[in-house]
Order: C-alpha cells, then structure tokens, then sequence
C-alpha cells in the first residue's frame, strides 16, 4: 500500500501512483498539522508531489533513496530547488 | 501538399533568398547590424512558421541558425567568413528540404541526424572562444566576445538559484565547455488525463543540474490539474534536450545560458558577502590582481566554522573564478563593465550625455551599458520591490556607476530603481534600444519582425508612416500556374484569331462575299492588335530579372576558387535584364556548368598567372543585355584561353573528327568542338568539370530553351561564351511554306530572305548544288530530300530558296511555295513524335491543321 494514514503522520511508501493524490490532499486538509513520512518513497506521480508542494507539510522523515533536494526547496520556499 | 505548406514554402523561399543575400554581403562587406538583423528576421519567420508542421529538424535548424545570428547581433560572437558559411550551409539545407517537401518526397526521419549535426556546429560557434576567430584578431575578438557575453541578461529564474546550484551550475558549464541549456516547462494543466507525469520527465531530464518548482496558484483546488511551473537546469546537448522533450512540445520552452550570464548572476547575489568577506582582505586580494592568494583567502573563508552552505558555495565560486583566467575575465566585466571600451564610468557621466556627440564607439559602449542596465533591471525586478534583498545594495552600486549619482539618489527601493532604468532606457534611442534583450522591448522587437522593412526609429516611423504608405510596393502574389493557364488561353486567342483571314479568304469566294471578307479583314486587325497586347501583358508578368539566377553564382565561384585555390573576382552586370521566369529556370544550369568550366579550366592558379604576367585574380565577367527581342548572355574569363590545335587533335583521338578534317578545320571550327558530345579537354576528371558530357549539354540544353551558344577563345588571353536565347519562349513568329503540299514553318528569326531563282542559276561544287547569290555561295539543301519526301513532279524552271542561316553561315533549303509570317505557341512534340528531333514543335494552324515546325539545327546536320 503505497499511502497509509496514521494519526498524525501519512506514510509514503514505494510508488505513488495518481489516485493517491486524492487521498493524501483530503488527509492533509483534514490534518493541517500532520507530517508525512516518506522514508520509503521511492517514486510520486506529479500530482501527488503537487499536492505536497500546495500544502508543504512538515516531513518527519525524508525519503531515503533519489535526490529529493528539489522537493525540500520547493516546498521551503516555494520557488528554488 | 496542403495549401498552408504551399504558402510557406513561398513565403520562406523568399526569406531564404533575401538572407543569402545579405550573408553574401556579410561576407564581402563585413560586419553591418542592419543585415544581421535582417538575415535573424528571416530566420525567425522561418523557424517561427515551420512550426506549424510536422517538420521539426527544420525548426530545430532554423533556430540553431537565429541564435547563432541573435549571438552575432549582440555582439558576443564575433562574425567571419566561416560564420558565414556555416550560416550559408543551413539555409542551402533548408532549401534542399523544402524542395523534397514541394516534391512530397520528403523523409523527415532522415533530416533528423543532418538537422543536429548541422546545428551541433552552429551552436559550438555561439559564444566561441578564439578557435575560430581569424589571426591576430583572435584574442582581442575572444575577449570582446567574453565580455559581451558576461553582461548579457540572464533569465530571471536562473538568478534567483541559490549559490549552491550556482556553482553546480557553473562548475557544469566550466566542464562541458558550452552553454548550459534552461528549460521552462510549463503542463498543460489537463496533462494528468494524458498520462503525462511532468516531474518525472522533469528529474529524468539527461545531464540535470537543477529543477526548481513553483505553484502557480495559491491554492490547488483540483488534485488532477497540474498548476505548476518548472524549470530545468542541464548540461545536455541541444538535441538531446530537445529529443527528451519531444512529446511536450507546446509546453516548454529551452534557452541556452552562456559562462558569463552563469558568472553575472552569481556577482549580482554574491557581491556583497564576498566584499566584506575577511575584513574586506578576499577582495583587496582580487583587486589587487593576486589571484592565486584570492582562490586561497576563498577557500580558507569557505571552510570556516560559521559559514552557511550557501556562503561556502560563493566562495567556492570564487575560488573558481580566481583559479580561471576565462571566469576572471568575465567576472572583471561584470565587476568594471564599461573598463573595456576605456570609459571612465567612476565620474558622474549620465547615459545622455554621452550621445550627445557619439561616435560608432560610443555607440558599442553604449550598447554594452544598456544590455548590463537591462540586467540589472531584470534582476530588480525578481526582488518583488523587497528594498532589505541582500541583492539590492550592489546592484544600485552597479546602477550608479553607470549613471552617476544624480539618476539613483533618490531610488530607495527595487521599483524605483527600476523604473529609474526603464525611462533611461526608453530615452536611448531606439536603434540601440531594438538590441537590448528581449524582456525589455518586446513590443519593438515585435513590430520589427513583423514589417521587416520596418528600421526607423519611433518617432520616426510616426513620422514617415505616409510616405511608407506611399512606397509600399504594390505587389500582387499569384500561382505561376494561373499565368501559364492565360498564357495556355491567349494561345488559344492567337490560334482563334489566325482563323479570320481564311474565314476572309472563304467569304472572298461566296457572292457577294468581297464586303463581308473585307468586314472581316478589319475586325481581325483589331483582335489582332488587342491580342498583341495581351499576349506582351502576360509575357511581361512573368518576366523576371536575371539577377534571380545571377544572385546564385558569387557564392558558386567563391566556393570553388576556394577549394582550387585560385583567386577569382566575379563581375557581373546587367542583372537588371529581364527574363522569362521559365527561360531563367532552365538557363540556371548550363550558367552553372559554363561557370565551373572557367573556374577549374580557364582561370590559371595564381602562380601561374604571376608567370605569364597577369594579376593573381583571375576575374569573371557574367553581363546579361537585351538585344532586340533576345537576351544575350555572356561568361567571359581573363584564364588562359583554349588552344584549337590542342582541341582538335583530342578530338581526332576521341575519334569525333577524321584524320583529313585535321587540315581543313579552321581554328573557329576547332573550337566549336568542345560541343561535341564526349568531349571534355581536362586530362583529369576533377569532380568539378570535366566528365565530358559538360558542354555538349549546355549547348542542349540551351537549345531546348530555343537560343544558340557561341564560343570564342584565345590562347593566354582568356574565352568568352556567349549565350543567345529569346527573351520570351511564349510566342513565335514562324514563317510557313509549302513542301509536297503540306504546310512547314520555321522560326522567322533565322529566315535571312526569300529568293526565286531559275533552275539554270543552280550550280555543283564537288557534287553539292550551290547557289550563287549576290557573290556569296550559298549551298543549297533540297527540303524533299531531307525529309525523305517523294521526289517533285513540278516541272516548272522556277526554284524556291529560303535562305536562313543557322548561326554557322548561311544555307538555302528548295521548297516548293512560300506562305506568309504567322504568330504561334509553340507546343512541343509528343509520344512516338517526340522523337523527331528535325521537328522542334507544331502549332495549331487557324484553319484547324497542325504546322510542324523546322528545327534547322536538325536538319542541317543530318545531310
């Protein structure tokens, strides 16, 4: 399952596909102080990415393989990677 | 082929034709803004149109060319001959492919390798270094080019890159050696239910350096919209990018980013820091110009316990630039811009006050400020007017060096700097203002792309806007193929109105026919004249001026003087002359081949030439002048001339001639052999002439268009070949008569005149009948024989002679009855007649028979 929510963390695993954009912006909205772990992320689709780079929730664990650094700096400010 | 593609083709036909010209004059006038930005307007209303269609190398050619053409107008490539001729290469390739398009024979898939390699060359040249620049120049050329780049604007994201991408970014340009390339991508935001996953494409990106994100709305109210900008940094080449990109094209944009916008924008965000840096002690350093203890002081600043990411990142930038005598030189640029062109930019010197009496120099220095003011503009304006940007403070510094004090005093914020900037800019005069970058002037930029002829400055273009009114060309574009239709029509007019003198002749006949043939003789006079009239209407349109085909050569005898090593000057005159459009089609070729045949055999190697005490260049002379109702063109040459007993001796070996014409054959007969077929003099074949097919084809094919060649030649002088062909090959005027009751005609042009003569007055040298006519003797072809047409049962005493002369003397050929001059269209023989070379045509005679007309070339040579 490559989007579990928890309580106040959303867990991003392996590939997100498209469909789990929904899913993880309904999460976020509802949980506007929840953090994303994304340890084992390996791959997101666009639009979940969009999501995250809309909200820009606080990670509490960054994904451990690729190179993410763009997504920090787009989400941090918004505009530079 | 669409009608869209139809008018494309014409339309960049032209613009292909009027930038060649110009690269033409580039390359023997020198360096001209004017035609530089004529040759880019060209090249962008191609690149921009074929855009269109599903050509993409074209495109992808195109715009590789308007770079290279935009680098060359704003001075940070330095223009040569070789620019030239590269520039030249695309536009010939273009052709070749619009030709294959016209044909509808086109391979798109195979365009594509000539379209990057061609343009992998074009872009190498884009900010080059020295390599290519000519001798001693070289240096001074690289460094001006550097300069100039260094000051040119950056792209506003790209500015706005934190240090550590900047220096990932420059350490990237430093190793690939070419500018980096920057795309813009922006989904389409219904591009998720195409199954398209922009950032995936965006990080896969071959040779990314950087992606930076930006929301573009506040908010995301549909999950499955993409609303989102991205911008790509990478070290690719051209066509890697562009193959990466393939699929979403419309949606992203690429420009290329040179060493010194990279080393501009890191000074514009790290001027400040690295200023203050140690005390001040790094600077000092580098203005002191002790560059190895300023990449020493950079790199101990950066490894210090406090220093963020970001500030270890400039100085490791600078330790970069101190250890590169390329990025000093840029970063000197950006730091002393106007220290270049020798101006003192420390006094209070405000831009106007130096156009006041400027020189071409100034203009260049003013040029360099605007583009560095344009800059400087852009970057204020990515600082959202936030006065505390830690940007701000060096580029005012930059700003006040440029102007003086008395422009920036009272500018506390970005805005009000800025706008400071744009009225000084807007204040330039507009010839320097068309060259600042893009972002500023768009609408000028604009305008000017649109009306190409548009140069004149604002104000006054307003004023001139009558006058340009009046001077608009009234040009009306029409399909060749509707004139040929009215020509085809106003054949048949002429065909019609051959018909009323035997409608005339018929009416004589009937009682009381004398009035109405009379009637009907005046009536003809008039559709006479008025078809007379049309028929040089029409001519006239399609007449064109032969400097359509001349325009072609200079670069033809430039290329292969050069590949010869000779030295070769082309003169032409008369390109005024007109020409029938088709006529000029066909002459192109055998011009070609006459052109070549002077290159590689006539004009001698320099050396040579030297030796027999002629100037080193050798020189061309092509004139084209009307002569009556022809057109006489001529190649004439300075080379060593055609030696007739050479001629003649290759041409017994070759077996054209016998051993016994050896003695008769005069010098001029000699010479006119190098017409036979399979004779070629060079004793190599060089890929340039000399197959032996050469000349023998050009008198065909000059034939063909209904003219005749003529050669003359002297030893060590120089030859000379003369071309005469009909001005129009629409009409003829034929002269009929009558052999075995059948109607012939020949062309009037080559009847000298008609005699009668007895039977008695008929003499026979050598077995051959002649005619002794005025003291001349004129041997006499009998018309039956030649055609193989029964013998005449007429007995009478009386012998028609038509003497005509077919360019080599004059001959009288017996027919039985002579007929009147008659105006035709010529229409060339077809199916199993076409064969019949000693017929060049029929026409269509007012009673309904077919007249066969003569080709007494044919004949001649047949006896």
């Amino acid at each position: 399952m490559p989007i579990v929510a928890k309580q106040k963390v959303i867990v991003l695993d392996g590939h997100c596909e498209i469909d789990a954009a929904e899913e993880l912006e309904q999460w976020l909205v509802s949980h506007p102080k929840g953090q994303v772990n994304a340890k084992k992320l390996v791959s997101a689709h666009t639009a979940v990415l969009q999501v995250l780079i809309y909200h820009r929730p606080a990670f509490s664990v960054w994904p451990e393989a690729g190179h993410w650094q763009w997504l920090r700096q787009a989400m941090t400010n918004g505009r530079e990677a | 082929m669409s009608d869209l593609l139809h008018v494309f083709i014409g339309e960049s036909r032209e613009n292909l034709e009027s930038a060649s010209l110009l690269l033409e004059k580039l390359h023997s006038d020198g360096y001209s803004q004017d035609a530089i930005d004529n040759v880019f307007r060209d090249l962008h209303t191609i690149k921009g149109s074929s855009d269109l269609f599903d050509i993409k190398p074209l495109t992808s050619l195109a715009h590789a060319a308007e770079d290279l053409l935009d680098s060359l107008r704003d001075g940070s490539t330095p223009l040569n001959e070789s620019l030239c001729d590269l520039l030249l290469e695309a536009l010939d390739q273009i052709s070749n492919w619009f030709d294959e398009l016209e044909s509808g024979s086109e391979n798109v898939e195979k365009w594509q390798p000539i379209s990057t390699e061609l343009a992998g060359r074009i872009r190498a040249c884009i900010h080059a270094d020295t390599d290519d620049a000519d001798g001693g120049e070289s240096e001074q050329a690289a460094q001006q080019s550097e300069a100039s780049s260094s000051v040119s604007a950056a792209p506003t994201s790209f500015l706005a890159l934190g240090s550590q991408t900047q220096l990932q970014c420059i350490e990237a340009a430093l190793e690939c050696e070419q500018p980096l390339w920057q795309v813009n991508y922006t989904p389409d935001f219904d591009c998720f239910f195409r199954g398209e996953d922009p950032l995936t494409v965006a990080t896969n990106t071959p040779e990314l350096i950087a992606i930076q994100v930006t929301p573009s709305k506040d908010a995301l109210n549909d999950v499955f919209q993409c609303h989102l900008g991205i911008v790509v940094h990478s070290s690719a080449d051209d066509t890697a990018i562009a193959n990466h990109f393939a699929y979403y094209e419309g949606q992203y944009q690429r420009e290329s980013i040179a060493l010194g916008q990279l080393v501009s924008a890191f000074w514009a965000a790290s001027e400040e820091y690295l200023v203050a840096a140690e005390q001040g002690e790094l600077w000092q350093a580098y203005l002191d110009g002790d560059m190895q203890h300023s990449a020493r002081l950079a790199e101990m600043v950066g490894m210090g316990e406090d220093v963020t990411p970001e500030e270890a990142a400039m100085c490791r930038i600078f330790q970069l630039i101190c250890q590169s005598d390329t990025l000093t030189a840029l970063l000197e640029s950006v730091t002393h811009p106007a220290d270049n062109d020798s101006v003192d930019v420390s006094a209070d010197t405000p831009l106007q006050q130096n156009q006041a009496n400027e020189t071409p120099e100034d203009t260049g220095v003013n040029q360099a400020r605007n583009e560095i003011l344009s800059q400087q503009l852009i970057i204020l304006q990515s600082m959202n007017n936030n006065a505390d940007s830690p940007v701000f403070p060096s580029v005012k510094r930059i700003v006040t060096g440029l102007l003086g004090q008395s422009h920036t005093q009272g500018a506390s914020t970005p805005n009000q700097l800025a706008n400071a900037i744009e009225q000084l800019l807007n204040a330039t005069t507009p010839v320097e203002t068309e060259d600042a970058p893009d972002e500023l002037v768009t609408p000028v930029v604009e305008e000017s792309t649109a009306a190409p002829e548009t140069t004149e400055t604002v104000s006054e273009t307003a004023e001139s806007a009558p006058k340009q009114e009046r001077q608009a060309p009234k040009t009306l574009k029409v399909n060749q193929e509707k004139i040929d239709y009215l020509m085809d029509l106003i054949g048949e007019l002429t065909v019609a109105k051959n018909s009323l003198p035997y409608l005339a002749k018929q009416a004589e006949d009937i009682q009381e026919g004398r009035k109405l043939s009379k009637q009907i003789k005046a009536h003809f006079s008039i559709v006479n004249r008025l078809t007379e009239e049309l028929q040089s209407a029409v001519l006239q349109i399609r007449m064109v001026p032969v400097s359509h085909v001349f325009q072609r050569y200079p670069r033809l005898v430039r290329e292969l003087a050069r590949k010869l090593n000779k030295k070769i000057d082309l003169v032409m005159q008369g390109e005024d002359t007109e020409f029938d459009k088709n006529l000029i089609e066909s002459l192109s070729e055998p011009l070609i081949h006459l052109l070549r045949n002077s290159i590689d055999h006539g004009i001698e190697a320099p050396s040579d030439r030297g030796v027999a005490g002629k100037s080193e260049t050798g020189t061309i002379v092509l004139s084209a002048m009307p002569q009556d109702d022809n057109v006489v063109i001529e190649i004439r040459d300075d080379g060593k001339g055609i030696d007739a007993e050479k001629i003649k001796m290759l041409a017994y070996q070759k077996g054209i001639i016998q051993e016994h014409q050896l003695d008769t054959l005069t010098e001029e007969e000699s010479l006119q052999l190098i017409f036979a077929a399979g004779f070629s003099t060079s004793e190599q074949v060089s890929d340039l002439s000399g197959r032996g097919v050469g000349m023998d084809a050009v008198r065909t094919m000059v034939a063909q268009a209904g003219g005749t060649i003529e050669m003359q030649s002297k030893v060590g002088e120089g030859t000379q070949f003369k071309l005469i062909l009909p001005q129009t090959m629409s009409v003829n005027r034929i002269m009929m008569f009558e052999v075995n009751h059948q109607m012939f005609g020949i062309g009037l042009d080559s009847v000298v005149e008609t005699v009668k003569v007895s039977q008695r007055d008929i003499e026979m040298i050598r077995n051959n009948p002649v005619l002794m006519l005025r003291e001349k003797i004129i041997p006499l072809h009998c018309l039956r024989t030649l055609l193989q047409l029964p013998v005449s049962d007429n007995e009478s005493d009386e012998v028609c002679v038509l003497v005509v002369n077919n360019g080599q003397g004059d001959f009288g050929l017996i027919i039985d009855k002579f007929h009147e001059g008659i105006d035709v269209i010529q229409k060339p023989l077809e199916g199993v007649m076409a064969g019949f070379n000693h017929f060049s045509g029929t026409a269509l005679l007012g009673d309904g028979r077919v007249l066969l007309i003569i080709n007494l070339q044919e004949l001649l040579s047949c006896r």
